[in-house]
């Protein structure tokens, strides 16, 4: 017997043994077919104009959803990096203020020190 | 009303041949039509009754949602997509959450074992021993059905998947493919070692067809 054969042979038997699911099983899957069907709303889902056709409705209403949520996403990360950059390094301003002054540098280093051995 | 506006909806193909959408009872018929093979297929995979149903509504709802506007052709092979992704997604995760409970394994011990105590056997057993009368010959259907449907639930699940699409749901190999994300040449491969597979655990069972 070849493959397609024992296939279809034991497809066969699968098929025999779908008589032998529980009443409280099928009861399940009719009950979910049921529920499932409420959902048919054909109408929304397809407008047709021509030969083209222009999805509407539901969907349309999704995509946007989910386009609003990127954008926002998107301008609040923008947001937080910008108030990152505002806030800055604390030292910054100090930096700055050494850099501009006419003193050097080391005059700001020790100067207490330098004082005291010119005096003694 | 709304059947009604479903036949007068359709869409025009290229060659402006007017193709038909499925009806409310057109759906109907096919959800009942195969919705206790999807059931079964279900069950070979997650081998539990109570998952393999909820797979099964679930694959119920996304197509009369998304693919209402659908001529009732095209329903097999979407729902054989949807159901098999569906099964898919369960597996992936059942593996996030049997991450989880490693990880919490100390908190989560004793709770571990509640599905433990399923046997995929019992319930065909209490079917089998529900029929009235015993003659040799149902004892023996119910023996081969039973032995293969423990080794279909055995199989890898690319294997059972591909056996089951082709020889159970009657798909080509191209649909088979299709449905599977992969190449006609894995589909036949993985056909081939299912075969070969079931043959040999039915032949080690005595089993002939």
């Amino acid at each position: 017997m070849n493959e397609p054969q024992t296939g279809k042979k034991i497809a066969q038997i699968l098929d025999q043994g779908l008589d032998n699911i529980r009443q409280g099983t099928l009861d399940r899957l009719q009950s979910a077919r049921s529920a499932s069907l409420e959902n048919y709303h054909p109408a929304e889902t397809i407008v047709n104009v021509g030969g083209a056709s222009v999805r509407s409705g539901h969907e349309w209403h999704l995509k946007r959803g989910r386009f609003v949520s990127l954008v926002s996403l998107l301008l609040a990360l923008m947001g937080i990096v910008y108030w990152q950059s505002l806030q800055g390094d604390e030292n910054e301003d100090i930096d700055i203020m050494l850099l501009v002054d006419d003193l050097p540098v080391n005059a700001y280093l020790d100067n207490e020190f330098e004082t005291w051995l010119e005096g003694s | 009303m709304i059947p009604l506006l479903a036949k007068q909806a359709t869409r025009k193909s290229n060659s402006n041949k007017a193709i038909v959408l499925a009806t409310q009872q057109e759906f109907s018929n096919f959800l009942a039509q195969i919705e206790r093979r999807a059931y079964k297929q279900a069950l070979f995979a997650v081998r539990d009754e109570h998952l393999a149903l909820d797979i099964v509504q679930e694959s119920m709802m996304k197509l009369v949602e998304k693919y209402a506007a659908k001529p009732s052709e095209e329903l097999p092979l979407l729902f054989q997509r949807i159901l098999q992704n569906t099964i898919r997604d369960f597996y992936r995760r059942q593996k996030t959450r049997s991450l989880w409970t490693t990880l919490f394994s100390s908190f989560t011990s004793g709770k571990e074992n509640e599905n433990e105590d399923y046997d995929f056997l019992e319930t065909l057993r209490v079917e089998s021993a529900s029929n009235p009368g015993n003659p040799q010959e149902k004892l023996e259907q119910s023996e081969s059905i039973r032995v293969i449907e423990r080794a279909l639930s055995d199989l890898p699940a690319r294997q059972r998947e591909a056996f089951l699409l082709r020889y159970w749901e009657d798909m080509d190999v191209s649909e088979t493919a299709k449905i599977m994300g992969c190449s006609e040449g894995s589909v036949k491969t993985h056909c081939s070692r299912a075969t070969h597979a079931l043959a040999i655990v039915l032949s080690k069972k005595g089993i002939t067809l």
